[in-house]
């Protein structure tokens, strides 16, 4: 049976992929720091949670305080949402993925979210302690590598599958720029990409893949509005 | 009017001068303002995909040099001339695509005339 589609919560978006993101895909946002990434992530938990759709914000970049006031700059209540239980923001404290995932796998029951935006996957790799791929999981490695650990393919694969099976659907943020983004890319089943002119102010946004979709290529223009990113041009 | 809007009617105007068939403003990764590709010169599309990526490594230098003062970068492939007159210090430029043989003097005057109007409207915004 075909899966559905969710809405993304961009202006414009959901027309040109086929009415929204694929239920139960792992959809990856790249650019850099600036493009609008959480604005994105924001926007589609939000999105969801208006029309009854539960998610999941999982973050390790921005205190929870951050998020809320950047979502009201939107209108979108997030405490509110909070509240009432339709979005969860997880800051995570934790420095093992796999405690992370399991304890994300038991949110997503809980709350029956069908949303869920990990923001982001380049700060997963400050963790420690991630997944073994010879083990499959059972044992954990104990590096710890100056200035950072660098996820391995095997890794970043293992994330994105343990994420697939939570059965909601996922943006993953991505700074774009380490190997274990560009690993990602391949293994996500969309990749949307953010982009920023600084000099002239405009934005844009690309959908580089978006599995059994049919999309439009090259960059759109895009602007970050009252309600937040909107796409204002096809190229 | 959106800054956006803005610029995209001083590509608009440019591509009007029967000399430019492609133009565009843009930074690293084609980043930027690109008229919709329909009202390009048809001349210009078989050769688009290859003139993209060489405007777009010329982007190196002039993120590199812009600093400097650097403020145009021209170069020939086949039939064709390419114009990067670098928006004052920025990382970004405006393009145009124009024939390799077009009158020179008066494409100049036309892509300084644009490039001014784009710095004003850059100014107004900041």
């Amino acid at each position: 049976m075909a899966n559905g589609r969710l809405s993304s919560g961009v202006g414009g978006l959901d027309e040109l992929i086929g009415g929204g993101f694929l239920e139960g895909s792992n959809i990856l946002v790249t650019g850099d720091p600036g493009t609008g990434k959480s604005i994105l992530g924001l926007q589609f938990i939000s999105n969801g949670a208006a029309n009854g759709e539960r998610g999941i914000y999982l973050t390790v970049e921005e205190e929870e305080n951050k998020l809320a006031s950047q979502a009201k700059q939107f209108g979108w209540d997030l405490e509110g949402l909070e509240k009432e239980k339709k979005v969860v923001v997880n800051v995570i404290e934790e420095f093992d993925i796999e405690e992370i995932l399991d304890q994300l796998e038991k949110e997503v029951k809980d709350i029956k979210a069908k949303r869920l935006v990990v923001d982001s996957l380049s700060m997963m790799s400050i963790f420690t302690r991630v997944m073994d791929p010879v083990s499959k999981g059972k044992k954990k490695t104990n590096l710890l590598h100056p200035g950072g650990y660098e996820l391995t393919r095997s890794q970043v694969v293992g994330i994105l599958k343990r994420l697939s099976e939570l059965g909601t659907t996922n943006l993953i943020i991505s700074e774009g720029q380490e190997i274990s983004d560009k690993i990602a890319q391949f293994a996500a089943d969309g990749v949307v990409g953010l982009g920023i002119n600084e000099a002239i102010g405009t934005r844009s946004l690309t959908i580089v893949k978006m599995r059994e979709t049919k999309h439009p290529l090259g960059k759109m223009n895009t602007q970050i509005g009252d309600k937040g990113l909107e796409i204002i041009a096809k190229k | 009017m959106s800054e956006y809007e803005k610029i995209l009617k001083v590509l608009d105007d440019l591509l009007r001068s029967k000399d430019v068939y492609a133009c565009m403003v843009a930074k690293r990764g084609m980043e930027g303002v690109i008229p919709d590709s329909s009202k390009f010169n048809p001349k210009v599309m078989d050769m688009w995909e290859t003139l993209q990526n060489t405007i777009d490594n010329e982007f190196t230098t002039i993120k590199e040099f812009s600093g400097y003062g650097l403020g145009e970068v021209t170069f020939r492939m086949q039939e064709f001339e390419v114009l990067l007159y670098i928006l004052s210090g920025s990382d970004t430029a405006l393009i145009a695509v124009t024939p390799a043989l077009a009158n020179k003097g008066l494409t100049e005057v036309t892509m300084e005339n644009a490039r001014r109007s784009l710095v004003e409207i850059i100014q107004n915004r900041l």
